[in-house]
Formats: C-alpha cells, sequence, structure tokens
C-alpha cells in the first residue's frame, strides 16, 4: 500500500516539463501477446547540458511495477537485473535498447494496444521528472518490413 | 555504339547469376549437423491447451524450439518475434512443413492456456508448451538449457535466468542448428529451406 501511495504521489508530483537539456527520443514500448503481463520500453536520452544527469528511477501508470533492467550473459544464461540507475552522461545519450538496458513493465493494468501511448516518468537525480508518451509498436510488422 | 557491350554484359551477368543458382543448390543440398550439436536434444511429451504434444509430433517438419517464459519482457518476445518472421518469410508449400516450440520453464505462472495465447501471437504454427519442474529438468539437461527459477511467489513478478538459444530441429527430429533473438530471419529462414529438400 505504501508503494502504491509512493507511485500515485510521484505520478501527481510529476511535472510534464522536463529538465530542458534532457530529451527523449525513438521512445515505443513492445507489444506483447494479449495474455502477456510483462513488456519493456525502450528509448534514447539526450543530454545536451553540461553535467551528468542520471535517471534515478521510473514509473508509468501502465504497470504495478516499473522497473531499469539490464541484462548481461552468465553461463550461457540470459541473467536480469535491476539498475539502481543510468547515467546520462554530459553532451552525450544513453539508450534503453532491446537485449540491453530496458524500462520493464511488471503487472500491467490492461494489456496494451498498437498505437496507444503509454505514460513513463522518469526520475532525475537533479530533482526533476521526465514525462514521455511512450507509443506501442507491434514489432512483428516491423518484421515483415525488413525481410527481402 | 554503346548499346551491345550492355547487352553483352547482361547476358554475362544472368549466365553468371544462373551458374551460381545452380553451385549454390548443390552446396545446399546436403547440410550437415555440426558435431558440437550431435548429442544435444532429444525428445520429449509435455502439455499444450489441447493435450500432450510431443517432439515427434514434428517428424518430417523443420521445427524451430525456445525455452523462455510469458513474462520475460525483452529476450523472449525478441527471440519469438524471429521465430515468427522467419517462418513467415517462406513461400506457402515450405511454410506448412514448418513449426515453432515455445516451452515456458515457468510452469508457476505459464498455464497451457496463457501459453497458447502467447505463442499464437507471434504465429499461429507455433505451440506453447510447459511441464512439471521434473520433466523440464530433464529435457533442459537434454537440451543444455541453464535455467533457474526463483522460490517466489507467483505474483512477485520474479524473473527466470535462462539460456537463449533458438535451436532448429530437422525432419528427423536432431537439432541441427542453433540461433538466437540477435540473428535475422532471413538466416533463419535459409537454414529451414536446406532442410526442406
Amino acid at each position: 500500500m505504501k508503494r502504491i501511495l509512493f507511485i500515485l504521489a510521484l505520478l501527481v508530483l510529476a511535472r510534464p516539463v522536463a529538465a530542458a537539456e534532457l530529451t527523449a527520443h525513438d521512445a515505443w514500448v513492445r507489444l506483447m501477446p494479449p495474455v502477456a503481463q510483462s513488456s519493456a520500453a525502450y528509448m534514447t536520452l539526450k543530454n545536451d547540458s553540461g553535467v551528468d544527469v542520471s535517471v534515478i528511477g521510473v514509473t508509468s501508470d501502465a504497470a504495478s511495477a516499473t522497473d531499469l533492467h539490464a541484462m548481461r550473459m552468465q553461463n550461457g544464461r540470459m541473467i536480469m537485473f535491476p539498475m539502481e540507475s543510468v547515467i546520462v552522461p554530459a553532451h552525450g545519450q544513453f539508450s534503453f535498447a532491446p537485449g540491453g538496458v530496458h524500462i520493464m513493465l511488471m503487472g500491467l493494468r490492461q494489456p496494451l494496444k498498437p498505437g496507444q501511448h503509454v505514460n513513463v516518468v522518469l526520475h532525475l537525480s537533479d530533482g526533476e521528472s521526465m514525462q514521455v508518451q511512450v507509443p506501442v509498436r507491434d514489432m512483428r510488422k516491423d518484421g515483415h518490413r525488413h525481410m527481402r | 555504339m554503346k548499346k551491345p557491350v550492355v547487352k553483352y554484359l547482361v547476358i554475362a551477368l544472368v549466365l553468371i547469376s544462373a551458374l551460381a543458382v545452380v553451385v549454390g543448390l548443390k552446396l545446399a543440398w546436403k547440410p550437415v549437423i555440426p558435431p558440437a550439436l550431435q548429442s544435444m536434444g532429444g525428445d520429449f511429451s509435455l502439455q499444450s491447451d489441447k493435450g500432450t504434444v510431443s517432439l515427434h509430433d514434428f517428424r518430417g517438419k523443420v521445427t524451430l524450439v525456445y525455452f523462455g517464459y510469458t513474462h520475460c519482457p525483452d529476450v523472449c518476445p525478441m527471440a519469438l518475434g524471429v521465430m515468427g518472421s522467419a517462418m513467415q518469410a517462406l513461400p506457402e508449400d515450405e511454410g506448412r512443413r514448418v513449426a515453432g516450440v515455445f516451452i515456458s520453464l515457468d510452469p508457476r505462472r505459464d498455464t497451457p492456456k496463457v501459453l497458447a495465447g502467447y505463442a499464437r501471437f507471434f504465429d499461429s504454427r507455433i505451440v506453447g508448451l510447459t511441464g512439471t519442474p521434473e520433466v523440464l529438468d530433464r529435457i533442459a539437461d537434454d537440451w543444455r538449457v541453464g535455467y533457474s527459477v526463483p522460490d517466489a511467489p507467483v505474483d512477485a513478478n520474479y524473473a527466470v535466468e535462462h539460456s537463449t538459444f533458438i535451436y532448429l530441429v530437422n525432419p528427423d527430429g536432431k537439432v541441427a542448428a542453433l540461433f538466437d533473438e540477435q540473428t535475422s530471419p532471413d538466416e533463419i529462414a535459409t537454414a529451414i529451406r536446406r532442410w526442406l529438400d
């Protein structure tokens, strides 16, 4: 319950305007089968300022829990592990990408639909929050398009 | 003035392409299973929403097999997407001779019914299967799958560690090639066609 209140509080406090220098690009959420309860969001964050900015948390009203996750191969297994934060370096960028660090949406409140936008709030080390409207993308169709 | 040159060039190109196709077909005629894969895999029987399904049910077809779980947000849907795209890249007649198998290592959360809906999303020829932990352990041994399911409550949003191979099983039921979620669907489709001759 405390956690839910905390998330709700964050959602209320989250301002739509982010740290001016941080921008999100090419954001998308993976369309999953209707029975699936998890998905992942991806995007590239660009930092045009002269100081590093960290993403220290992420929330979304589309899922009951949202985490930063990374993956690595260990003894031939893919291991997922939560990350406390990721750094978007000054005048640099950080990409959440398939097979890499991703924003994991667990316990989807409703099945995602193609074209729908999911509200994701990034919480930053400078105390600011950044709201990103992330479109749901059906990768099956993209897969076909790339085929020759 | 230039035209005859172009004409001869085109004829030469057509001949060279035809030769390349013939040589390519010859080379592709008898695919070989790499020695490292020869002791990998084996028959199994697991549960689908429509009853028991065994690997030997797919004899005569090329079957793509993947081990994962439906709560997996990233690698599993990537791999199943690649499998589906590879199958859909085949011409219709060959498309009838491929199958896909998604085996969930997380039977506590993935019921056969959930798995059916999950697998179908990627391609109607992919079936979703699972079984008891004991049966899954034995299959994982045979197929060299490393995995571990945490001892957590069903609603705890836990992650399952697992190996991420896409296995190509030839029409005789033998593991013949390994791919993963990074492989291009075209490459897998080409490998499937080799085994369907």
